[in-house]
């Protein structure tokens, strides 16, 4: 094609032209027979005759030429948008073409010819974003929307423990209630919103069972009526038993109480409590008599704890103590110490913490109103110490992190007691928040994540797997294979994406490893509006963010008038018509 | 009577009797109606009864006397010309035209009345009556109501035992259906309550009752079975039926289960079974003061009244009393079964007991106490249940009490001083008083004041045993009367003075008793549930009656210590001697712990002692698996399963059935104590179990339930898995360099 210059009908081309030359193969014919001889008459029809069909010809193909403009500008509305804006937008910029953004349809084609686009409502869907890439684009952001803008809760959770909530609401209705219930709507906690602001929220409830479930986030008006529900998916797992070893230098109440509480949730746990020299007192609960005498790597790698008074552990001979860290920072054990005097006046070579007298006897709960005993000591700051939380308290219990495992002691003192006064749950809530920080973590083959945080049919589902083995496959639902992409700096992490088909839970798992499955929840388009259009509008702030910009200039190809063609055919047509009657004269 | 009225009086009976004849021929039809509707003749006797007496309200038959008739027979009989009334009216209130005309009309209406018949639609009422069992018939025929017949059949409709098929595809196929259902209660022979029959299918009897059912269907039915809280019970097939017979332990749920030729199977709805106790006796003692106490000179008999009472009858009842003698290590009991007066009828309901103790026939002496209760069986079978009263005390007082000697070589005084001295104290006031003339005023104000010193020592050691604290001390400062002079012009004042501290002993409140007190205590509410050590009323060392009398004790003392204080050690004797009374009960009393605590220790070997050596000692072993405590695992899987069912990721299994059976009997446990909350939720899992409610609303609604019915998660330590990343150790190890 000449520069510049093209046709509409582009596939029309080709018979057009061949029609073409046989019609004026036709009329050269013809001519040739009513010129006798006239040669002179012949080459003048035969030109004109040429320029008829070469102009009915170009008439019906539509010749176009390109031409700069930068004027083009459009509107697109995505989802949220005001009439009033949209209005007001028009009214301001005269021959703006409106377009609707459906994130499930192109607009790549009319974007080719735009200059500028203006964006209002809750913004584009972040994998459109590419396609304006080129495009100079404003984008006016919405008021956020009343409901919830914010939402974090723990998806993934362990028996026992609690299901936490938080999140800030915009504007909520005076006197309405947000409802966290099960998955088969009984209420589990709730709060009243007593005035219409930005309120953060914090909901706790511990599930009963373990399972997948669909929790949901209801707010519900002073009598009752629904007006808004959202799920909460979340996976509920078991806890496994724990395999404990006690050693104490003489029996004691703490370790008494201790090993019952662990014994009756069905751990095994093997104590030895010293006698007298060389004789020792073993109980074995939920496990297999086996006495522990050598505390070789071979013998500690059977257990996920190793609880010991700081007299026991604080005179173990130096190979004794290896062992222990060898295990502890090679296999993961956790080591606890169970306080005494003598640890706290110990150096921090020996008894791995540092302390400092407080000389405060008793410390109050803040989660639970209670007040409980401790050792007049605190901890000092140290670099690999963490302190564990206990009811609220922080500075009462920590853990110091040694290889793969965990050291931690107490200042807690006879927490006995505390079971004894009837407070079984305050005691059971420290000692499982103690034991689970420091448990030896059983090896997870296949570790799961995702990025998309509200996965939605028909869009893509980023997920990343961890994993140490080399070559293993994932498969998607109906078990169609997956493909991932090994990250090249982090050789352990893969990533991946599939476009989920189904609402609801669905599963991606990989074969023949039928433990490692990783659930996640589609949601409906209409779930978590609020929040979706508060990220929505964040991203396209964020990428949109130059404020106005010059109009681009675009080359389009703009119609020729084909009026021309025509004219110049009527008139070589008639001349075509007339001369044989002027000749016959 | 001339034959003109009676033959008026027959017409009127006739039509009243064919009037009542139309209402029963309706009546009936309407009731062979309802018969072939219901097909239960006390459905159509009851049509009957209320149709008939509808339409004789309506028709009124009895309307048609005499006057009805005459108007009747003078309008249809030309012959009457409208004079049949004057046979009804007296003859001699007459004219003589009257009479004559009178007289014509008798011998007209003698020839004419047998043909007139009285009007009537006795033929209308028959045709309709026909038409009515026609209808009926048909309806039977066609079993057009087919449903009606089933609920007007089954009166006790909500006691018959229902069946489903636990296949619903075939649950248009005739059902067998229970013909006879019998429940025999066969009580323990103990209750005399015998055989009770019931068609209620839902059971409450007495713990060990035996249970029969039996089952008459009218089809060939096999393998009926009943299910009952996980256990499966084949019935017996008799004669033309089936039995079962089961003794009632425990409460429980129950269903039947069973096949029809077919190999269908059918299932009923759940039934409960409620197990009641035999109550343990109970008894009464009526007018007995827990402690009674006698002075050697006193006639030592107690009057011993109870009532015992069972709910089916007692087997025996009879007093133990122990009598302990003597004190300290030589004490010794003697334990006494006594029967009562009247002679125990074995079976009766309500007993009134009584007997005379004679502390005397016991042989008991002064200083000895008695401890009896009374003891009472009932009847039940195999094990008598056993009730005990409560524990009395009688005491004969002892105030001589023997002191312990104590031996210059022993180094120990064993006994304490302030069990003794109080008698001391009184010794040595009397002496002061004795030697008052004698003395200087001086001497005199010193001694006593020493003396009510010592009371006060006295006071603060036996303080301590109620957990007075030592401030106690600071608390009552001495008053000091300085000048003898002063003494009667004050005496008004002082007694002013003396009211605050003193107790008023003429008043009724002497020794400020316990009515005052109780007011005090009343004060906190909290006060009965806490378990307060710092107040030294709460103090637990002596039981409650040993603490209010230590608590007199001590503010008699008090009284006596502020005679002394103020110089009057007349005044302060009586208080003391109060106190020594107290004291020495007190001291009897606590006599009853020796008996609570004895501890016979093992025999010392004494060549092993002291010397050290471990040889023979070996390391001790103990292995225990703790059964875990978690009651509702069953019901936990359940869960999780239905959330399965209900998002349609999975169907049921033969595997979960078992499951679901367990969890079945684990909510029935809860349904026990509590039925209106899970006994629906039960239905609906044993629906589920036995697929007649595999519908996604019995999921939901069963899954709702067993959530709620499920108690809080505790929170228990465990392993959990963690990937560890290689360049996360990396970091680790990094770090510990800088540490």
């Amino acid at each position: 094609m000449i520069d510049g210059y093209s046709f509409l009908q582009k596939e029309l081309l080709i018979p057009m032209v061949l029609g073409g030359l046989v019609v004026l193969g036709c009329f050269v014919w013809k001519e040739w027979k009513t010129s006798k001889g006239n040669s002179k008459q012949f080459v003048l029809n035969t030109i004109v005759s040429f320029i008829a069909i070469f102009s009915i010809v170009i008439t019906f193909l539509e010749p176009t030429k390109e031409v700069e403009i930068n004027d083009r500008q459009a509107l697109l509305l995505t989802e949220g948008y005001t009439e009033n804006q949209k209005d007001s937008l028009i009214n301001l910029n005269d021959g703006i073409k409106v377009l609707n953004y459906n994130p499930k349809k192109s607009i790549h084609k009319e974007l080719d010819s735009l200059s500028n686009v203006i964006i209002i409502g809750d913004g584009l869907e972040p994998y459109n974003f590419h396609l304006f890439d080129s495009v100079p684009t404003t984008y006016l952001p919405n008021e956020q929307r009343k409901g919830i803008t914010r939402l974090s809760f723990n998806e993934k959770l362990l028996l026992g423990n609690d299901l936490s909530i938080s999140g800030s609401f915009l504007k909520p209705r005076k006197g309405s209630f947000l409802i966290v219930q099960d998955s088969r709507n009984n209420g589990l906690d709730s709060i009243q919103f007593n005035e219409e602001t930005n309120i953060d929220f914090e909901l706790n409830a511990r599930p009963k069972v373990s399972g997948i479930y669909v929790y949901r986030l209801m707010v519900k008006d002073s009598v009752g009526g629904v007006l808004n529900t959202n799920p909460l998916p979340i996976v509920i797992n078991k806890k496994e038993p724990l395999r404990v070893l006690i050693l104490n230098e003489f029996p004691t109440f703490e370790t008494k109480y201790l090993k019952n509480f662990l014994a009756e949730e069905g751990h095994e746990v093997i104590v030895r409590s010293q006698l007298t020299k060389g004789k020792f007192k073993f109980e074995y609960f939920n496990t297999l008599n086996v006495p522990v005498y050598q505390f070789t790597d071979a013998v500690l790698k059977n257990f996920d704890i190793v609880i010991t008074d700081a007299e026991t552990y604080l005179s173990f001979g130096k190979t004794m103590k290896a062992a222990f860290e060898e295990s502890i920072s090679e296999n993961g054990l956790g080591l606890f110490i169970q306080p005494s005097d003598m640890l706290f006046n110990r150096r921090q070579s020996d008894s791995y913490f540092n302390f400092k007298r407080d000389a405060i006897k008793a410390q109050k709960l803040t989660a639970y109103f209670s007040d409980v005993e401790k050792y007049p000591f605190s901890f000092e700051e140290q670099l690999l110490v963490e302190p564990i939380a206990l009811g609220g308290v922080t500075n009462m219990a920590g853990y110091k992190q040694h290889g793969k495992g965990k050291i931690a002691t107490t200042t807690l003192l006879n927490s006995y007691e505390i079971l004894l006064n009837g407070n079984n749950e305050i005691y059971s809530s420290i000692w499982t928040t103690i034991l689970d920080k420091i448990a030896k973590k059983h090896n997870q083959v296949f570790e799961w994540e995702t990025t998309t945080p509200l996965p939605k049919i028909d869009e893509s589902f980023k997920f990343t797997v961890r994993s140490n083995i080399e070559v293993f496959n994932v498969l998607g639902e109906n078990n169609i294979p997956v493909a991932i992409a090994q990250k090249p700096i982090l050789p352990n992490q893969y990533s991946g994406t599939v476009y989920p088909k189904r609402k609801g839970w669905n599963e991606l798992h990989i074969e023949n490893d039928s433990t490692s499955k990783f659930s996640y929840y589609v949601f409906d388009d209409s779930d978590w509006s609020a929040l979706n259009s508060v990220k929505s509008i964040d991203a396209n702030k964020k990428r949109f963010s130059k404020g106005f910009q010059k109009n681009r200039t675009v080359i389009i190809n703009r119609p020729i008038s084909p009026i021309l063609f025509y004219i110049l055919f009527l008139l070589s047509i008639g001349w075509l018509w007339l001369t044989p009657k002027l000749t016959q004269e | 009577m001339e034959s003109g009225k009676i033959h008026l009086m027959k017409f009127s009976r006739r039509w009243q009797l064919l009037s009542y004849a139309e209402s029963v021929l309706y009546a009936l039809g309407i009731a062979i109606l309802i018969y072939f509707i219901t097909k239960n003749v006390l459905f159509g006797l009851l049509a009957f009864v209320v149709s008939l007496s509808v339409l004789l309200v309506i028709k009124k038959p009895w309307k048609y006397n005499l006057n009805t008739t005459s108007a009747y027979v003078d309008a249809h009989i030309a012959e009457a010309s409208f004079s049949s009334g004057l046979l009804l009216q007296p003859e001699n209130s007459l004219s003589n035209l009257a009479k004559l005309q009178r007289f014509k009309i008798s011998e007209v209406l003698s020839k004419t009345l047998s043909t007139l018949t009285p009007p009537n639609k006795i033929k209308q009422a028959f045709m309709v009556m026909l038409g009515l069992m026609a209808i009926g018939l048909a309806i039977q025929k066609s079993e057009l109501l087919k449903d009606v017949e089933h609920v007007f059949n089954n009166p006790e409709n909500e006691q018959a035992i229902q069946f489903t098929a636990t296949d619903s595809v075939v649950n248009r196929r005739i059902i067998p259906i229970i013909t006879k259902q019998e429940i025999k209660i066969i009580y323990p022979s103990y209750t005399r309550k015998g055989i009770s029959n019931t068609n209620d299918p839902n059971i409450g009897a007495v713990v060990g009752a035996r249970i029969q059912w039996i089952l008459e269907f009218d089809n060939e039915v096999s393998s009926v079975q009943m299910e009952q809280m996980g256990k499966v019970i084949t019935l017996q097939k008799r004669k033309n039926g089936y039995q079962l017979e089961q003794l009632l332990s425990e409460s429980g749920f129950y269903n039947f289960k069973f096949k029809n030729e077919e190999g269908v199977e059918f299932t009923s709805d759940l039934f409960s079974m409620e197990a009641i106790p035999d109550n343990p006796p109970e008894i009464e003692i009526l007018g007995l003061e827990q402690y009674t106490y006698f002075d050697f000179s006193d006639s030592k008999k107690i009057q011993l009244q109870s009532s015992i009472t069972d709910d089916y009858g007692l087997n025996d009842a009879y007093i133990i009393a122990t009598v302990s003698k003597g004190s300290g290590e030589s004490v010794k009991f003697r334990e006494e079964k006594l029967n009562f007066k009247e002679s125990i009828t074995k079976g009766q309901k309500v007993i009134k007991a009584s007997k005379k103790l004679d502390l005397d026939a016991l042989k008991m002496e002064v200083g000895d106490e008695l401890y009896f209760y009374v003891e009472a069986f009932d009847e039940k079978k195999p094990k008598r249940n056993v009730a005990r009263s409560e524990t009395y005390f009688a005491v004969i007082k002892d105030t001589v009490t023997e002191e312990f000697g104590v031996e210059g070589t022993l180094g120990v005084d064993q006994m304490p001083d302030y069990f003794r001295s109080q008698r001391q104290l009184i010794i040595d006031t009397e002496k002061l008083i004795k030697d008052k003339p004698s003395i200087t005023l001086k001497e005199f104000k010193s001694r006593s004041n020493e003396l009510g010193f010592d009371q006060k020592a006295l006071r603060l050691k036996y303080g301590q045993f109620m957990g007075d604290e030592s401030e106690m001390e600071e608390a009552p400062s001495v008053i000091e009367t300085d000048e003898v002079g002063e003494d009667h012009d004050h005496t008004e004042d002082q007694e002013n003075i003396l009211k605050e501290y003193s107790h008023d002993h003429d008043g009724d409140n002497e020794h400020n008793l316990v009515p005052a007190q109780e007011a005090d205590e009343e004060e906190d509410p909290l006060h009965e549930y806490l378990h307060n050590h710092d107040d030294p009323e709460e103090s637990t060392l002596f039981e409650e009656t040993l603490k209010t009398k230590l608590r007199k004790a001590l503010s008699i003392m008090w009284d006596a210590e502020l005679h002394l204080r103020l110089y009057e050690p007349r005044k302060s004797l009586p208080f003391q001697y109060d106190a020594l009374k107290l004291i020495q009960e007190i001291k009897n009393s606590a006599r009853i712990y020796v008996h609570r605590i004895g501890f016979d220790p093992p025999p010392i070997k004494e060549e092993n002692r002291l010397t050290g050596s471990i040889k023979d000692i070996d390391n001790y072993r103990k292995n225990e698996t703790k059964e875990l405590d978690r009651p509702y695992k069953a019901m936990e899987k359940v869960v999780s399963r239905l959330e399965q069912f209900i998002q349609q990721e999975s169907d049921f299994t033969e595997q979960d059935k078992v499951v679901f059976t367990t969890a079945g009997s684990e909510l029935a446990q809860l349904a026990i104590d509590n039925p209106g909350k899970h006994l629906q939720v039960l239905q609906g899992l044993k629906e589920i179990e036995n697929n007649t409610g595999r519908i996604m609303g019995n999921y939901k609604f069963v899954q709702k339930g067993l959530l709620s019915a499920l108690p809080k998660a505790a929170q228990i330590p465990g392993a959990q898995e963690r990937y560890t990343d290689e360049i996360n150790l990396l970091f680790l190890k990094q770090l510990e360099v800088y540490d």
